[in-house]
């Protein structure tokens, strides 16, 4: 219970840590990295409610659009990536992350991406610290 | 039933609970995001603000003053909140707080201050999204200046009106302003902060000067 408790903790600081920025005028995807590094730590249901109270706090409009559907996919590929070969998840984060946030751009913003390179290697590398710094807390 | 077994049962109802708000209750998402959003933390003492907002003022006067000059518009508007803004960073939209049920159409132009900040994109019974001019899909016809120069405004995190005519005499400080079919004709949109060659070298380009910072914007206009 208190493993969870962290982890709640965790991920609202990574989405007021999300909205804080947005206000500035930087957007990055700090829960999806901490979800997806939290596939590799917690079980499914504890997994679920994360997954989906990050929904709830980023679904935007009352249509849920394909971005938000695979934002909340991800971490749960990530789930049964790591039942079916299961690893160190210091180790298999970074690669969950990694492979996590070339699929989120690679579905819900195709042209963007093509055109955003950079902009993409810096939300990556930022959410490669953000996941690993979540493996971290919760080992 | 064992600890665990509850702790189980717990995670499942949270889950379901979850679920059931995302899609029929996410009206509560917005207000827990507008929770977490930022208040307006920004201190008097801070000697940068003064010269900031009269160089602001300066500008929304400058833009006010040309409007002035071009024909109004005279059917209406409807007055609407900015509930949230999408998250990522490949658009930008922003969910305002009115929808079909007030009048608000596909379409139509959104206004902040006087000045267009996007178009509505999707509309629900009380809700609707609009695509400002910062999401990188975003273009639209305008023109520039006083001669009227006609040029296509490119949305993105750093907006740019671009096919302007090589031999067009565009400078800094000129407006731009809305010239697409749909949208009433002359609502300022930025001004020019410098201008450049195209990639192609066939056409000139500006660079945008905005008067507003879209992520503070609270309250818009929709045009009827």
């Amino acid at each position: 219970m208190l493993r969870f408790a962290a982890g709640l903790s965790l991920l609202l600081l990574a989405l007021l840590s999300e909205s804080v920025l947005a206000a500035a005028g930087w957007r990055f995807a700090a829960a999806l990295a901490v979800l997806i590094a939290f596939a590799y730590v917690f079980d499914f249901w504890e997994l679920a409610v994360f997954d989906l109270l990050a929904v709830f706090a980023l679904n935007w409009e009352p249509a849920i659009g394909g971005s938000i559907i695979a934002f909340a996919a991800l971490p749960l590929a990530a789930y049964v990536v790591r039942r079916l070969i299961p690893a160190e998840p210091l180790f298999a984060a970074p690669a969950g992350i990694v492979a996590g946030f070339l699929l989120f751009y690679a579905v819900s913003a195709p042209a963007y991406a093509a055109g955003h390179s950079l902009r993409i290697f810096a939300d990556i590398v930022i959410g490669l610290m953000v996941g690993e710094l979540a493996v971290l807390c919760m080992a | 039933m064992s600890s665990r077994r509850k702790h189980l049962w717990v995670l499942i109802g949270a889950v379901a609970a979850l679920a059931f708000a995302i899609v029929f209750e996410p009206a509560y998402g917005w207000r827990l995001r507008a929770a977490l959003e930022p208040q307006d933390v920004m201190s008097a003492a801070d000697p940068a603000l003064p010269a900031q907002n009269q160089a602001l003022e300066a500008q929304l006067a400058s833009l006010e003053s040309i409007a002035a000059q071009l024909p109004q518009n005279s059917s209406g508007s409807i007055p609407a909140v900015v509930y949230s803004q999408y998250p990522f960073d490949f658009h930008n939209e922003l969910l305002i707080g009115s929808g079909a049920n007030q009048g608000i159409a596909v379409g139509k132009a959104v206004t902040f201050q006087g000045v267009f900040i996007g178009l509505v994109a999707r509309v629900f019974s009380d809700e609707a999204v609009v695509r400002t001019v910062f999401d990188p899909s975003f273009k639209m016809p305008v023109r520039v200046g006083s001669h009227g120069i006609d040029a296509l405004l490119e949305g993105g995190p750093d907006p740019k009106a671009a096919s302007i005519a090589k031999t067009a005499s565009v400078a800094m400080g000129d407006v731009i302003y809305t010239a697409a079919p749909g949208v009433p004709y002359g609502l300022p949109v930025a001004a020019i902060a410098a201008t450049s060659t195209s990639a192609d070298h066939l056409f000139q380009e500006a660079s945008l000067n905005f008067a507003y910072d879209i992520n503070t914007v609270e309250s818009v206009l929709i045009a009827k």
